[in-house]
């Protein structure tokens, strides 16, 4: 099942999430939008670090980790703007 | 030691991403100057930021019927409807530490404000009231007049951006994917109250090379350097053409 959401964080950027899930197991996610994210290509290593994950786990902190691992910087999002929009989607299936 | 203006003119996308690309990596290299580089699209285009879906933000069928070419820029942000006569697009690169020399910043947003800040050093030559306003605006009484996107690649920055001219919205909702709600009229009114550009700000007389001026001296004024015009170099061409053909990929282009 694909699951998505659409975020607007505070200061007027958008985080799109594309969520696939199995039961609970995520198999993959797409993390989509006009932030900005230092180096670029981090957004990958923070994608891969989310799947394999259960959709009640604690995301903000798997994506903390991965955001230390990569050294990625974010600008105009945070780390918990990501995980309220990855709940967001997670949520988006409940209904 | 004295910066580089290129005036490079019209380019299709492709070629424009791909030659702001040459002078970054060219940079690094330490074998072109810090460099400020002004062009405008012919064709028309779209340019999506490099987290952004292809698919959700740009209507590929309506780029097709109207001509309008689709990029991937490989600097993050939003989408933008490069209109061909509509905007004039800047980038500059230069190490973070060359501008720091110059003018003092903490952090990446710093850098932005500090970059974004000599261009309403330019923008003010022409008497528009511009300044900056965060994270990656520039706005006049509040209104965008100019978008900004800036990467980062072993301590050199190149960030570019598109100063408006006129609008042309409805083409703009057309290319660009925008909820129904945001096509009717009154939305067409909402985003012309929300942006300005400079033929509002001052004159629809002005000349592109005026404006090219204006940033020219800008930018010098407000780093304490001299900026001369140059052409771009060989290797700038040749590495440019090489990186051509990975822009207009579709591998590129739909990667996400």
């Amino acid at each position: 099942m694909l699951l998505r959401s659409e975020y607007k964080v505070k200061g007027g950027k958008l985080i799109k999430v594309a969520l696939e899930v199995e039961g609970d197991l995520i198999k993959s996610v797409k993390i989509y939008g006009d932030f900005f994210l230092y180096p670029e290509d981090a957004i990958e290593q923070i994608e891969q670090s989310i799947k394999g994950a259960r959709l009640g786990s604690d995301l903000r902190r798997i994506v903390a980790e991965a955001v230390e691992r990569s050294g990625a910087q974010l600008l105009g999002f945070s780390v918990e703007d990501i995980a309220a929009a990855m709940l967001l989607a997670s949520q988006s299936g409940l209904g | 030691m004295t910066w580089r203006f290129l005036d490079t003119g019209e380019g299709d996308a492709y070629w424009n991403m791909a030659l702001d690309e040459a002078i970054l990596t060219l940079r690094i290299e330490d074998k072109v100057p810090v460099t400020l580089r002004v062009y405008s699209w012919r064709p028309s285009a779209v340019s999506i930021g490099y987290f952004q879906s292809l698919e959700e933000e740009v209507d590929l069928k309506a780029c097709k019927a109207l001509g309008v070419d689709v990029v991937r820029r490989i600097t993050g942000g939003g989408a933008v409807y490069h209109e061909c006569g509509g905007e004039l697009t800047y980038s500059f690169v230069a190490s973070e530490e060359e501008l720091r020399a110059k003018r003092f910043f903490k952090d990446i947003q710093g850098s932005y404000q500090v970059i974004c800040e000599a261009l309403v050093e330019g923008l003010r030559k022409l008497g528009v009231n511009a300044e900056f306003k965060p994270i990656n605006d520039v706005v006049v009484n509040g209104k965008k007049i100019s978008g900004n996107a800036q990467t980062r690649r072993r301590g050199v920055i190149l960030q570019h951006g598109t100063i408006l001219l006129k609008t042309d919205i409805p083409t703009m909702f057309k290319v660009l994917r925008v909820s129904k709600e945001k096509v009717s009229d009154k939305a067409i009114k909402a985003v012309e109250d929300r942006v300005t550009t400079i033929y509002r700000e001052v004159s629809s007389n002005i000349s592109l090379d005026d404006i090219k001026e204006a940033l020219r001296v800008g930018f010098a004024e407000y780093f304490g350097v001299e900026i001369r015009a140059c052409a771009p170099t060989r290797a700038e061409i040749d590495l440019a053409s090489q990186f051509r053909n990975h822009f207009a990929s579709w591998e590129w282009i739909a990667r996400r």
